[in-house]
Formats: structure tokens, C-alpha cells, sequence
């Protein structure tokens, strides 16, 4: 369970990201989804995590979204009256990228070209209709195969592939029209 | 480029991406995990720690004093079952001893069942 879970953090992360566009909130929703998988399936096989763990983070996502509606009235309330000063809890630290293993800053005009494109990457799934999103990381990030991502998802194996293919298309053009091509 | 072409390079360049997280958030996911864990069931816990050698011998022990136990109860078993076979041996030994005696004996068997005979040997006991 712990290998499964240091395995899958950075990507469950990353998705719920694409999905909330906040850190906190993305980084409260992977904490969730590792204590239900933890609480309710610990005593599962190790072979059927990835799909149960999926399935959760998605449900965590969708919840959030759901809490968030009926909060909304108060959250723009509240932010109306108060502007935040968000440099006080600005911490230099966690700014610093990690250790990694790969090596493509080795060449800086090559880094700041490939930062360039995972932003613009990370920008479009952004703008991907959820389904589309959740469909095209599930199969392809985490390498779920199509029954697997509609059991994940709570949808037909027709809609999953309908889903990937469109986003698969939508990404390729977002990033053509940026000059980017693949 | 077909799309699952074009899905894996986006996909190498999210890998980049997630390999580059901020230091702080990794912490946060570790700290995350580490609470995730403290959570699993009992055994699933004793079997994490085993795993992360912590209690490596946890096992081990557990299985030995299961076998202390089924070899008690087998023990058990096999005595009661001994006393029932040397009690039958016993008794078949006893009927075989008195038959023989009987057969051996100069009355005749049909004197045993005489009621007479049985109060003459009463009467004559000391």
C-alpha cells in the first residue's frame, strides 16, 4: 500500500490540479482519496488499488466541486469584503523545485523550452471539459485500460473513447494555434 | 501522429512535470501518506510495518504459537483415543480368559446354568 501510494501521489496530484487549479484544495482532495482507499479497501489486492484509487480521487474531485457550489455565495462574500494580502503566508521554501531524477535542465535554452511546453500543456488540459480531462489522464496518465476508465468514471466504454479522442484532438489543437506542435 | 501518438508525448511531458514538483508539496504529499497509512486496519498495519521491517518477526511468532496449540489438541486427541483402545483390549482379554476357564474347567458348561448347582456354590463359600 505505501509503494502504491508513493507511486501514484505526484500524478493524483497533478489531476486533481488540472481539475481545481488550487493547490490546496488539490492537495486536501489526494489526502482524502489516500485516507478512504486506506480506510475502506487496505485489505484489498494490490492489483485492483489503481482502479479503486482512481475511482475515489475522481468522486473526491466531484465533491469538492459540489461543496464548492453551495459555498459559493459565502466564498464571494467573504472575498468581496477582504482583500487577502497573499504574500503572508509566502514561504521561499516551497518555491524550490525538487530533487528530480530527469536531466533536462542540462541544457538551459532546452529547459526554458520544455517548461514552456508542459505550461502550455497543463494550461490546456485545464481548459478541457472535465469528462474530456478525466477520460484522456485516466487512460493514457495512468495507463488504465477503457473498461477500466468507464468503471472509474461511471460511464460507457463508447463514452470513454469518445472522450479521449476528443480531448486527444482538442489538446493537439490548443497547442497548434501556440505554435506548438508535437 | 496517430492519437495515442500524440497522447504519449503529452503524457512524457506530464511525467517531466510531475517529477518537478515543489519541494514544499511533496512534503505535504508525504505527510498525506504517511497519515493515509496509519489508518489501514489492524492487520494491514501489523503487515505494512512487517514489510518496512519493522516487526519482522511478528509473523513468524504468531505461526508458532498456532502450531503449539494444534499440536496440544493433537496430543489430546491421540491419548483419548489410546485409552479407548487399550480399555477394549483389555476387556476382550478378561471375556478370553473366563471362556477359558470356562472350556478348561471338568464341569460341564450346562452346570453353570443350573439354578441348583449356582446355590450349592453359594452355600459353600466360605
Amino acid at each position: 500500500m505505501s509503494a502504491f501510494l508513493a507511486e501514484v501521489e505526484r500524478r493524483a496530484f497533478k489531476q486533481a490540479l488540472f481539475a481545481v487549479r488550487d493547490e490546496d484544495a488539490a492537495l486536501d482532495i489526494v489526502q482524502d482519496a489516500m485516507l478512504k482507499l486506506t480506510e475502506k479497501y487496505g485489505a484489498k489486492p494490490v492489483a485492483e488499488l489503481p482502479m479503486l484509487f482512481q475511482r475515489i480521487l475522481q468522486n473526491a474531485i466531484h465533491d469538492h466541486f459540489r461543496r464548492q457550489k453551495v459555498r459559493s455565495t459565502w466564498t464571494t462574500l467573504l472575498s468581496a469584503l477582504g482583500q487577502k494580502d497573499d504574500d503572508e503566508d509566502y514561504d521561499p521554501l516551497e518555491t524550490l523545485p525538487s530533487k528530480s531524477e530527469s536531466n533536462w535542465a542540462a541544457d538551459p535554452a532546452g529547459a526554458h523550452e520544455q517548461t514552456k511546453i508542459v505550461a502550455l500543456i497543463e494550461e490546456a488540459l485545464t481548459r478541457l471539459p472535465a469528462r474530456q480531462r478525466e477520460a484522456f489522464l485516466l487512460r493514457y496518465w495512468e495507463e488504465l485500460d477503457v473498461a477500466e476508465t468507464a468503471t472509474a468514471m461511471g460511464c460507457s466504454e463508447g463514452s470513454v473513447k469518445t472522450h479521449c479522442s476528443r480531448a486527444v484532438r482538442a489538446l493537439a489543437e490548443m497547442l497548434k494555434a501556440k505554435g506548438i506542435s508535437l | 501522429m496517430n492519437e495515442r501518438e500524440i497522447a504519449g508525448k503529452i503524457v512524457g511531458y506530464l511525467d517531466r512535470s510531475a517529477a518537478e514538483l515543489k519541494a514544499g508539496t511533496l512534503y505535504k504529499l508525504q505527510r498525506a501518506r504517511v497519515t493515509a497509512l496509519a489508518r489501514l486496519p489492524e492487520p494491514e498495519t501489523a503487515r505494512e510495518l512487517a514489510a518496512a521491517g519493522a516487526g519482522g518477526s511478528f509473523g513468524s511468532r504468531r505461526a508458532f504459537a498456532d502450531l503449539r496449540i494444534w499440536l496440544g489438541i493433537l496430543l489430546l486427541v491421540g491419548g483419548v483415543v489410546s485409552y479407548q483402545y487399550w480399555q477394549s483390549a483389555q476387556q476382550a482379554r478378561d471375556i478370553e480368559e473366563t471362556d477359558a476357564a470356562i472350556l478348561s474347567s471338568e464341569l460341564p458348561i450346562e452346570a453353570y446354568l443350573d439354578r441348583g448347582f449356582q446355590a450349592w456354590l453359594k452355600r459353600s463359600e466360605p
